[in-house]
């Protein structure tokens, strides 16, 4: 009897280890795990992926945002990456630069990102190697406050200077009430806020291989966001001031297509009186937002299996998903039917946007290796634009030396 | 007979040189765990640090730093570079700005405390709580409370008549410095005032009586009694709330990340950026190199009078 | 009674300090449980307009996110850190105390070297040491690292306390046959309570209030503290004040607990510990 006895448990310390080295384990860290839209697509896709490989599971982590790319750079100095990689994209260059990411050449050779994806997609490669998948590319989008407007007797404006006049209108500072809400406070998002201005107006930082910061039409631009940031709340963040414009507080906002998501989650007071535009310039600007890769130290088998979910995300099926849980663009072209754009003006606003945008992010190789530094000197200067009162041209006169010097293009 | 002596007082010594060694032996086994505890925590990142400060080239692979040659390039780099030296100032200002202020309040509420009077209990842990908040807390709420348009602190100001616009307190370069010492002092003075309280209440009560029939005022009282007494730990004081303030982060981050233009560009925050802002780990170790003989430089000046305290 | 007048004097002088000094506590609990209305405005309301109280941030709070498990992480990494660190910073103190060894000096100058590397250049390390001793997302790690950083001051503390405790004590003892460990632990630290508790205190605090060591070494959610909790509230897109205010208190109350009671100890103790 006791034979049969050790058999058996023979067989259970056998086959347990056989049974647990078939299941796999992928480890997915992100900031958007808990934001709304994009936490339930990756709750949905992930659930999806683990239906069709049974014995995989997917690990899915929130880590904050303000710590998020610390906390994946200490990962990856530490040689302990994720499996499944999700960055934003200002940060990719240098992540891809420090060689912690696999090139994913033959997992996109199996699908059709490279017909049907975005150009900015162009943005994932690096030294003749694609290292990652686009998630999201956006254009840039005029928020408002109807009722904000119409109490000022003011049309939802059309032009930049309609714009400079509405915010004017809708601005009582002594009332708490503000016309415009961007960034104030140094933070490299103010460089995508005077970058909005410029690349709206048809103007570049960059010609060439140069800086172009004293170019007449790049001046002209400045002086209108500093006619509009004057009316605008001081020392505010990006966040502090998407907040302050679903409070009810200030009139207009350019941002993301992502605010869409929070104004749906406003209270019910302020909700209904918050709508979505076209930005009223001569041009979209836009970017990259955030992209999926996988890093270079990974083993085969987990390989396998996080190629296999990164191709999954390229679907048509998925991508449509996607933009219509997170109201983002999918940077899939043309990803919706006519008749379901027609249905969600909201989605066929953002994907127009997206398909019209001008990026207006640097192209340059060194420049975005390095975009930390260069979005923070620019935020110094950007800082002397909003608080003094020296001319523009000056301003830029010096931020042309300084970048120039701290980050050289070559 | 004196060979017995002899041989009896040459035993006694070998007794007593059997338990000094037994002794001795015992007083660093009961010290290694701490040594241990504190030296490995600290011994491997310091050597890390060093190492990577004389190491070339932009790769944060920590594991594989023997692949990368040895050079003094991120010396030359970070000690010509203006904004290294600009650091260094703002540090100080930052540091002796903070432990100043932090010292008088403390100095203020220990000799408030140190008298009896009715609530001393609850009035003296209401005065000490500011210690027992998580600095990332003290950051936030001061964030909150400094805010340029719905800020508190701007309403009062208003509402004193002291202030006509609106005072963006962390985005302007003349208030971001002195904006992120006020909650620095505040998270600092409670330590002071704990142990200054701690001290003057071990001062032995005859030595004021003597005082007072000898007729000296209340400050004489103070400079001959009370400052003698409280000084060693008073220096003590200093320097660990010193070296907290100089590596101090959290507040300063989340406040102003540094900006605007610098002006509260520590030499923690300015290794942060290098590190992880620019990916430049060397030029960040140079920094810390810096930061770590600035602190011992500041350790040995105190050395004197720390040994009293410390090691006597 | 002529002294009561005076006395009274100080005790108005000390709660009007402790209004100046607690204002920024007070602001927070204020923004926490009124409306956003009231304290989001130009004149935001001085003081609580009891009609008015908004507890629903509180509500809301516990509801979004898992405090209580936040809490429950933070206490156990308090609790362990501190008896940790209590353990090796007496014997250590003991040693400081009643030994005069060479080492001594060195000692010191050692314990103090902890406090002069920048927190934020040490992350890296601290990962990688972590992760060799397969120490990611434990909280017996972060245990072990607040640990080691409260030693210091921990052990000046109670060798200052031990001084103060005669050594005779402990002769009459090993006298009597007990070894210098058995004198130790059965005669000394009994009577050292009051610095142990001292302490203890100081290094509930430490490790209550740690962010550097939460943040780097923990990735599962399950496993955080209420430091890095809190900063959850600061998302990609917007901050809610009110309840990032109602999270602070929450995340305070425990500590205020604490030190409340136990402060007596904190201040005889450390008073114990500086007579010499």
């Amino acid at each position: 009897m006791w034979k049969g006895w050790w058999a058996i448990i023979a067989c259970v310390f056998i086959a347990a280890p056989a049974a647990a080295q078939r299941s796999v384990e992928l480890d997915f860290p992100s900031w958007q795990m808990e934001e709304p839209g994009a936490g339930e697509y990756w709750a949905e896709i992930t659930k999806a992926f683990e239906a069709k490989n049974p014995g995989v599971h997917i690990k899915r982590q929130q880590i904050p945002f303000r710590e998020y790319v610390d906390k994946l750079t200490v990962r990856f100095a530490g040689n302990n990456p994720p499996d499944i990689v999700h960055l934003p994209s200002r940060n990719f260059l240098a992540f891809a630069s420090q060689g912690w990411l696999a090139p994913l050449d033959d997992v996109l050779a199996q699908t059709d990102v490279a017909r049907t994806y975005t150009k900015m997609s162009d943005e994932m490669r690096y030294e003749g190697k694609t290292y990652g998948v686009l998630m999201m590319a956006y254009g840039m989008m005029f928020y408002y406050n109807e009722k904000l407007l119409q109490d000022a007797k003011v049309a939802v404006p059309r032009s930049s200077d309609e714009l400079l006049k509405a915010i004017a209108a809708t601005t009582d500072a002594k009332a708490g009430r503000f016309g415009w809400g961007a960034p104030t406070t140094e933070h490299p998002n103010l460089y995508v806020e005077v970058g909005t201005w410029v690349t709206g107006e048809g103007a570049s930082f960059f010609k060439g291989s140069q800086y172009n910061f004293t170019d007449p039409a790049v001046v002209r631009a400045v002086d209108k966001f500093r006619a509009a940031v004057k009316n605008a709340p001081k020392g505010t963040t990006s966040e502090q001031a998407r907040q302050l414009f679903i409070d009810g507080k200030i009139a207009m906002l350019r941002d993301g297509p992502w605010v869409n998501a929070q104004i749906r989650k406003a209270p019910e007071a302020t909700r209904g009186a918050l709508k979505m535009a076209m930005m009223p310039f001569a041009h979209v600007p836009g970017g990259t937002s955030n992209s999926l890769h996988m890093p270079a130290k990974l083993d085969a088998e987990k390989r396998k299996y996080v190629a296999e979910f990164i191709k999954l995300t390229t679907t048509p099926e998925w991508q449509a998903k996607y933009t219509r849980m997170t109201a983002t663009p999918a940077p899939r072209r043309d990803v919706l039917s006519a008749a379901e754009l027609a249905a969600s003006p909201d989605l066929a606003l953002v994907n127009k946007a997206a398909a019209e945008a001008v990026n207006l992010f640097p192209e340059n190789v060194t420049l975005r290796e390095n975009y930390n530094e260069f979005a923070k000197v620019f935020g110094e200067s950007g800082m002397k634009l909003i608080t003094s009162e020296r001319p523009t041209a000056d301003i830029m006169k010096d931020l042309q030396a300084e970048m120039t010097r701290r980050v050289p293009l070559q | 007979m004196s060979d017995a002596l002899a041989q009896r007082e040459a035993r006694s010594r070998r007794a007593r040189s059997l338990l000094a060694r037994r002794e001795r032996r015992f007083a660093y086994a009961l010290l290694a765990p701490a040594v241990l505890a504190v030296g490995g925590l600290i011994a491997w990142p310091m050597y890390l640090i060093v190492s990577i400060s004389f190491r070339e080239g932009r790769s944060l692979n920590f594991l594989a730093l023997d692949r990368r040659p040895l050079g003094l390039g991120n010396y030359r780099s970070v000690l010509g570079d203006p904004a290294t030296w600009h650091s260094v100032l703002v540090s100080v200002v930052y540091t002796l700005g903070t432990l100043v202020p932090a010292l008088v309040i403390g100095l203020a509420t220990a000799l408030l405390l140190n008298r009896a009077f009715p609530l001393r209990r609850w009035l003296r842990s209401l005065m000490l709580l500011p210690w027992a908040v998580p600095g990332v807390m003290v950051s936030i709420v001061f964030l909150w409370m400094f805010d340029a348009s719905f800020g508190v602190v701007n309403h009062l100001l208003r509402v004193l008549g002291l202030a006509q616009t609106d005072i963006a307190w962390y985005s302007t370069e003349s208030t971001a410095l002195f904006a992120v010492i006020v909650p620095t002092i505040w998270k600092a003075y409670p330590f002071f005032t704990l142990t200054l309280l701690a001290a003057m209440q071990s001062i032995p009560g005859h030595l004021y009586e003597a005082a007072e029939v000898d007729g000296a005022t209340a400050p004489q009282r103070f400079a001959n009694v009370t400052w003698p007494g409280i000084r060693g730990p008073a220096v003590l004081a200093v320097v660990l709330n010193g070296l907290w303030t100089f590596r101090e982060f959290d507040i300063i981050f989340a406040a102003t990340g540094g900006g605007p233009a610098k002006a509260t560009e520590t030499l923690g925050i300015r290794a942060y950026n290098e590190a992880f802002g620019y990916f430049y780990m060397g030029r960040a170790a140079v920094i810390g190199v810096l930061m770590l003989l600035m602190a011992l430089l500041a350790v040995l000046l105190a050395r004197r009078a720390l040994r009293r305290e410390f090691f006597a | 009674m002529r002294t009561e007048r005076p006395r009274l004097a100080f005790t108005a002088i000390a709660a009007a300090v402790c209004v100046v000094l607690l204002f920024p506590l007070y602001w927070m609990v204020l923004t926490a449980i009124l409306p956003t209305s009231a304290t989001l405005s130009r004149e935001p309301t001085l003081l609580p307009v009891w009609s008015a109280l908004d507890w629903s941030a509180f509500a809301a709070v516990f509801a979004r996110k898992p405090l209580g498990t936040w809490l429950l992480n933070s206490l156990l990494v308090s609790l362990g850190a501190t008896l940790i660190s209590l353990v090796i910073a007496a014997l250590a103190g003991y040693s400081l105390s009643r030994f005069r060894t060479p080492a001594q000096q060195w000692t010191g100058y050692t314990l103090l070297l902890t406090k002069m590397l920048p927190g934020s250049l040490v992350v890296i390390p601290f990962f990688i040491m972590a992760s060799t001793f397969h120490l990611i997302d434990s909280l017996f790690a972060l245990m072990v690292a607040n640990a080691a950083v409260g030693v210091p001051f921990a052990t000046w503390l109670l060798k200052g306390f031990f001084d103060g405790i005669p050594r005779e004590l402990e002769q009459a003892a090993m006298l009597d046959g007990c070894g210098h460990l058995g004198a130790f632990l059965r005669i000394v630290v009994p009577l050292a309570r009051p610095g142990l508790a001292a302490c203890a205190i100081y290094l509930a605090i430490l490790s209550w209030s740690d962010f550097v060591f939460a943040r780097t070494l923990i990735n599962d959610q399950s496993h955080w503290t209420i430091t890095t909790g809190l900063v959850s509230f600061i998302g990609e897109h917007g901050i809610d004040w009110p309840a990032l205010m109602a999270a602070g208190v929450i995340s305070l109350a425990p500590m205020v607990v604490l030190f409340v009671l136990l402060e007596p100890f904190l201040v005889s103790g450390m008073t114990a510990g500086a007579q010499r």
